[in-house]
C-alpha cells in the first residue's frame, strides 16, 4: 500500500497540487479500483460554479421582489392613514406621479402586492408621520430608490 | 498565490469572493470528492455530494470563524454531507448507517466507475466489514493523510483515540489482505 505523505495545510500552489491531486487519482484507483468518467473535474466545476450563478440570481430576484412588496405596502400604508386623518393632506389621484402609480398598478396586475398593511399598525403610524416627511419618503425612496432600480435591473 | 490568510480573506471579500472560490473549487476539489467517495461509495452519489458540499461551502462562507483551519472546515461540510446523504438514504430503506455502506459496497462491482481487480475487491470488502466509525478513521488518515489533530476536529473523537483505531484498524487489514495474497499465490 502506497502513502501520499504530502500534506496540504496551507500549500496553494498549484503544481504541488497537481501532483498531489495526480497521486490521489492514482492511489484510489490502484488500491481501491475507484474511476471517474473523463474530464468529470472540469465538467463538475463549471456545474457547481453555474449552480452558485443560478442561487445569486434567484436571491437577488427574492430581495428585490420582498423590497417591492414592502415598499408599496408601506406606500398604501401612508396614503390609508392621510386619508383617514388628514384627508385635506393627500395629493388627489391624478396629482400622483404617473410613474408611481404605474408602478403600483403593475404589481397589483402582477400579484405582488399582496401584503396587507395591519390596519392598527397604520394608524399608530401616521400619527408620528409628518407631512414633509411622507413627501420626502414618496420622492425619495419610492421613486428614486425603487422605481429607478427596478428600471436600471430591467 | 501568498498564504492562506490572504487567501481566506479574498474569500470574505465581495469583490474578490467569485475568483477566489473558483481558486478554491480548484484545489480541493479532487480531494473532497475522493474523500467523499469513499463515504458513499459510488461515483454518482459522490458527484451530488460533492455539488451540495461545495454550494454549502459557498453560503457558509461568510459564518467561516477561522477556528479551524480552510482545509480542516472543509473537510468537515463534506464529512457532514456525506453523513447526510448516508443517512436520507438510511430512512428510505430503513437500514442501519453500518448498512447503507454495506449496501453501496456490495453494489460496487455493478458501479459503471469500478474496475477493481480481486485484490482491490478484497480490500474493498474488509474495509466494509469494519464498524462505520473505524473505517472512516482509517480512510481518514490512510487516503486523505489528514493529520490527527484535524481528524478530531472533523470527527468530534480524541487524538489518542483516533491513534489507537487507527493502528488497530491497520494491523487488521494487513493481516486480512496477507491471508488474501497467501490465498491467491495457492490458486497459482
Amino acid at each position: 500500500m502506497k502513502k501520499l505523505n504530502n500534506h496540504m495545510d496551507s500549500k496553494l500552489e498549484t503544481g504541488s497540487q497537481t501532483t498531489f491531486d495526480s497521486k490521489m487519482h492514482e492511489m484510489h484507483s490502484e488500491e481501491l479500483g475507484f474511476q471517474v468518467p473523463k474530464d468529470y473535474f472540469s465538467t463538475s466545476k463549471i456545474e457547481i460554479l453555474e449552480k452558485i450563478s443560478n442561487q445569486k440570481e434567484q436571491r437577488l430576484g427574492f430581495f428585490s421582489r420582498k423590497r417591492i412588496i414592502w415598499s408599496v405596502a408601506a406606500s398604501i400604508a401612508i396614503f390609508i392613514a392621510l386619508t383617514v386623518f388628514k384627508p385635506n393632506a393627500i395629493p388627489s389621484m391624478d396629482k400622483i406621479p404617473a410613474i408611481v402609480s404605474d408602478t403600483i398598478d403593475q404589481l397589483k396586475t402582477n400579484g405582488l402586492a399582496q401584503v396587507e398593511p395591519e390596519e392598527n399598525d397604520i394608524l399608530i403610524t401616521s400619527l408620528f408621520v409628518a407631512d414633509n416627511e411622507i413627501d420626502e419618503f414618496v420622492d425619495n425612496y419610492v421613486l428614486e430608490e425603487l422605481v429607478y432600480e427596478e428600471v436600471l435591473a430591467n | 498565490m501568498t498564504g492562506e490568510g490572504e487567501f481566506i480573506r479574498n474569500l470574505l471579500n465581495n469583490k474578490e469572493k467569485d475568483k477566489a472560490f473558483k481558486k478554491l473549487l480548484d484545489l480541493y476539489q479532487e480531494r473532497l470528492y475522493w474523500h467523499i467517495r469513499k463515504l458513499v461509495i459510488t461515483h454518482e452519489n459522490a458527484d451530488d455530494v460533492l455539488q451540495n458540499t461545495f454550494l454549502r461551502i459557498y453560503k457558509s462562507l461568510p459564518n467561516f470563524q477561522q477556528k479551524s483551519s480552510l482545509h480542516t472546515w472543509m473537510y468537515r461540510i463534506a464529512y457532514n454531507e456525506s453523513l447526510r446523504f448516508l443517512e436520507e438514504n438510511k430512512k428510505k430503506n430503513h437500514l442501519s448507517l453500518d448498512d447503507v455502506s454495506r449496501k453501496y459496497l456490495n453494489n460496487l462491482v455493478d458501479d459503471a466507475f469500478f474496475e477493481g481487480d480481486e485484490i482491490q475487491l478484497k480490500l474493498q470488502r474488509i474495509l466494509s466489514e469494519l464498524p462505520e466509525k473505524e473505517r472512516q478513521i482509517f480512510q481518514m488518515k490512510y487516503y486523505d493523510d489528514l493529520k490527527f489533530r484535524e481528524m478530531e476536529e472533523i470527527l468530534g473523537i480524541k487524538e489518542g483515540t483516533l491513534k489507537s483505531s487507527y493502528y488497530n484498524t491497520v494491523k487488521h487489514i494487513e493481516k486480512n489482505m496477507l491471508a488474501v495474497e497467501l490465498l491467491s499465490n495457492n490458486k497459482v
